[in-house]
């Protein structure tokens, strides 16, 4: 059997991870910064979105869901990296041998409410894609729909379920003599 | 969540004063942590192995009954 600290399965996924961390982290970050140039330039803004799209009351609202959209894609990142941040700490566990302990339960139960929240936040974008593509007439804005959040959601509240069970197997087999 | 303390009693420490045994050379002879043992000793084991109780009885000439007792309430 391999030993769990150089299973190449765990490091790889562990640097991936690592990497999509950084990646949230600094598009994340970037979304926000993007918030700065709708409010510094908002007047030229305006101007041009007026000009793309049916008028300058469309072109106000469009600049309004622009930003938050901005917003919505900088919270999404911040879950997305809070549930790396979480998934890690369960393959690090797994590396050091022992991924049957209370705090993997917890992150699990944590993964799922940010699995169930990123799905919550994916429904409102839902409308507001599809406002903005129609206002602005642009067929690149889009959105896309997936219950595969609401199905990771629930296989994680699932799989926090096994790990509190296996959490509980193993303290007996520690004490046992 | 906290357990509560078991009511089974572990009578190891009698045992081995009548047998005038260390517990460390029991270790030695059932073939089992001085660790373990010592958490057998102290009431701290969730469980014991039918290999350890029957390794131990061997050892201190004794029949389970003679190492664990129930401290709780009998009807």
């Amino acid at each position: 059997m391999l030993s769990k600290a150089s299973d190449p399965l765990l490091r790889w996924t562990r640097l991936l991870l690592v990497i999509a961390l950084i990646i949230f982290g600094v598009s994340g970050v970037a979304a926000l910064v993007a918030l700065l140039p709708l409010w510094l330039f908002e007047a030229r803004v305006l101007v041009w979105l007026s000009a793309h799209s049916d008028g300058p009351l469309v072109a106000r609202d469009a600049l309004f869901s622009i930003g938050f959209t901005l917003i919505g894609i900088a919270v999404i990142n911040g879950l997305s990296a809070q549930f790396l941040r979480k998934l890690i700490a369960i393959i690090d566990s797994v590396g050091q041998g022992s991924p049957f302990i209370p705090q993997n339960v917890d992150h699990l139960r944590v993964m799922g409410w940010l699995a169930l929240a990123t799905q919550a936040m994916g429904l409102v974008g839902l409308p507001l894609g599809a406002w903005l593509r129609h206002a602005l007439a642009n067929k690149h804005i889009f959105v896309p729909f997936s219950l595969a959040g609401l199905v990771t959601a629930l296989l994680l509240f699932i799989l926090a379920r096994v790990f509190e069970h296996g959490t509980r197997l193993s303290e007996d087999v520690e004490g046992t003599v | 969540m906290v357990d509560e303390p078991s009511r089974i009693v572990v009578k190891l420490d009698d045992l081995l004063h009548a047998q005038r045994m260390t517990l460390t050379e029991l270790a030695e002879r059932v073939d089992i942590t001085l660790a373990n043992l010592s958490i057998l000793k102290t009431g701290k084991a969730k469980a014991i192995r039918f290999s350890t109780l029957e390794a131990i009885c061997r050892e201190l000439r004794c029949q389970p009954g003679d190492l664990l007792g129930y401290a709780g309430e009998t009807s």
